[in-house]
């Protein structure tokens, strides 16, 4: 087997193999750009091929749900259906049909294929932070980073470790920025 | 079903995502049990990258120019906003014009300062067998070495060695097969030192402390001109060895000792800048109008000589120790050239 070459991430002219895994920086034979490059065994690996579903040959075999003249293999195990090789989508060691992937991914239950989530707290603390550069626009940011903050007090957050004070201090802004107005509508009124 | 979870620890560096001038989204890499996430961030939403150690083919480290450049930005800055008021105050020897060619100097001077103290720039880039994909936060050499330094043993231990088919068609490959077996070659935190160092500069830094020292002295005890002047040169002398030990020290054999001397020599210069300019600053205000050229105008004011004495003392013992380290290191034989 022939591996596949590591190419230069400036020219995308192939590096030779002579320059992989040293510990100093090389210069790049076709545009002199140094680089180190550490190439791993699954470079020379070849791609796994994939499932084959068997087809059923003897009568009364359980079949796949998705696809009835195959033969079933395992269960799925978010909804039970049962799964061909073809089907079956193993995650962390969990077996699961497409369907029920789709469904994870979407309301956000999969965090292993997740892959974005909105920040309510960042969100939150922008739209109260940003109108105060126009002052007068607080009014209306200030309400709306309140709501938002309370409202999605609970929604999944980042799926790396993060803490709530940008949910706090928006909340304290906004209060803040409202407290500031009815203040200053107050007083005008008053005068 | 059930929700899985992952625990992740952030790795060090932090990038941006974009092109130099305009950048949509800040990026970090963090470390999974099996995995490597790279995490965008842009206002209020996060983009997530995950990298599985046993798909991972291919790290690529490269250097860039972009350091250089930012230097030579600054650098200009600092010489279009520093040099006027210099030049008037070379015309005119008025102190509060060298006051603020000082400010201007040191603001500009100190991103100069950590820009090149945060090691070289590079673009790193990691491959799997469908992409191959930048990770912005890896964007010093320094740091994109001490990631890989973590994660190799990870990705070799999750894709296991290569069998000997594998190696017979790929020889380079005999050294990561080996990291499965040996713990990684590059050290915790850094990488592995690869330059012989016999600590010239560093013995430079140490001497010009301790000339400057004996320079500072004659020249307040005899009321000096000239040997002020040259320990000013001096002072400048080992500000600028004291940068450039620091910033070569990083992938060189010197001795931790020689290198924390070399570290505690660049903050001395550092207190000894912001100490005098407070004492010009002072100097100015309470004596506006007065030239000020040498420093020795200023030995009447509360305190500065013993101000003057006590940094010059210390820097003699920091260059005296520093000396010692030096020699000791000196005397180490040398280490065989790599094969």
């Amino acid at each position: 087997m022939t591996p596949r070459l590591v190419a230069c991430t400036k020219c995308r002219a192939p590096l030779p193999p002579a320059l992989y895994n040293t510990p100093e920086l090389r210069a790049c034979p076709a545009c002199g750009a140094f680089a180190q490059t550490e190439v791993f065994p699954a470079a020379l690996r070849p791609p796994g091929p994939g499932a084959a579903a068997e087809t059923i040959l003897v009568e009364g075999e359980a079949s796949c749900f998705y696809h009835a003249e195959k033969k079933a293999v395992v269960p799925c195990e978010s909804c039970g259906r049962f799964l061909c090789a073809l089907c079956d989508l193993e995650l962390n060691g969990a077996h699961i049909c497409p369907v029920c992937l789709k469904a994870g991914k979407q309301k956000g239950k999969l965090k292993q294929i997740e892959n974005r989530r909105t920040l309510y707290d960042s969100l939150a603390l922008a739209v109260a932070v940003y109108p105060m550069i126009l002052v007068w626009t607080s009014i209306i940011g200030a309400p709306i980073a309140l709501y938002i903050a309370i409202r999605y007090w609970n929604a999944p957050s980042s799926v790396v470790p993060r803490g709530k004070w940008r949910a706090w201090l928006a909340i304290v802004i906004a209060v803040l920025q409202i407290g500031g107005w009815t203040a200053m509508f107050v007083a005008i009124s008053r005068s | 079903m059930a929700e899985l979870t992952a625990k992740y620890v952030k790795l060090p560096g932090r990038g941006r995502r974009g092109t130099a001038v305009f950048s949509y989204a800040r990026s970090r890499l963090w470390l999974g049990e099996d995995h490597l996430l790279n995490v965008d961030f842009t206002v209020a939403s996060e983009e997530y990258k995950r990298f599985y150690f046993h798909d991972i083919e291919a790290f690529v480290i490269r250097r860039t120019g972009t350091r250089q450049m930012w230097n030579w930005i600054f650098g200009v800055l600092l010489a279009l906003t520093a040099g006027p008021f210099f030049a008037v105050w070379r015309s005119q020897g008025e102190g509060g014009f060298m006051i603020a060619a000082i400010a201007f100097a040191a603001f500009w001077g100190l991103f100069i300062l950590v820009n090149s103290l945060r090691g070289a720039t590079c673009q790193t880039h990691i491959r799997t067998a469908v992409q191959l994909e930048q990770l912005p936060s890896l964007g010093r050499l320094p740091v994109a070495r001490t990631v890989l330094a973590r994660i190799q043993p990870l990705i070799v231990a999750a894709q296991g060695a290569a069998t000997p088919e594998e190696l017979a068609g790929a020889p380079w490959m005999t050294a990561s097969a080996a990291a499965t077996t040996a713990p990684t070659p590059y050290r915790a935190g850094g990488p592995k030192p690869i330059r012989a160092d016999r600590g010239k500069i560093h013995g430079g830094l140490f001497g010009i402390l301790i000339l400057e020292a004996i320079l500072v002295g004659v020249a307040f005890l005899f009321f000096d001109t000239p040997m002020t002047v040259f320990s000013m040169l001096a002072m400048l002398t080992g500000a600028i060895l004291s940068v450039v030990a620091v910033m070569r020290q990083g992938d060189s054999d010197l001795p931790g000792a020689v290198r924390k001397m070399a570290v505690v020599a660049l903050i001395y210069y550092v207190l000894k800048c912001l100490i005098g300019f407070v004492y010009m600053m002072v100097f100015a205000i309470r004596h506006p109008g007065t030239p000020m050229l040498t420093g020795l105008e200023m030995i009447g004011e509360p305190g500065f000589t013993e101000t003057a004495a006590i940094t010059a003392a210390l820097g003699a013992i920091i260059g005296l120790l520093g000396l010692i380290t030096v020699l000791g290191h000196l005397r180490r034989p040398p280490a065989a050239p790599a094969a």
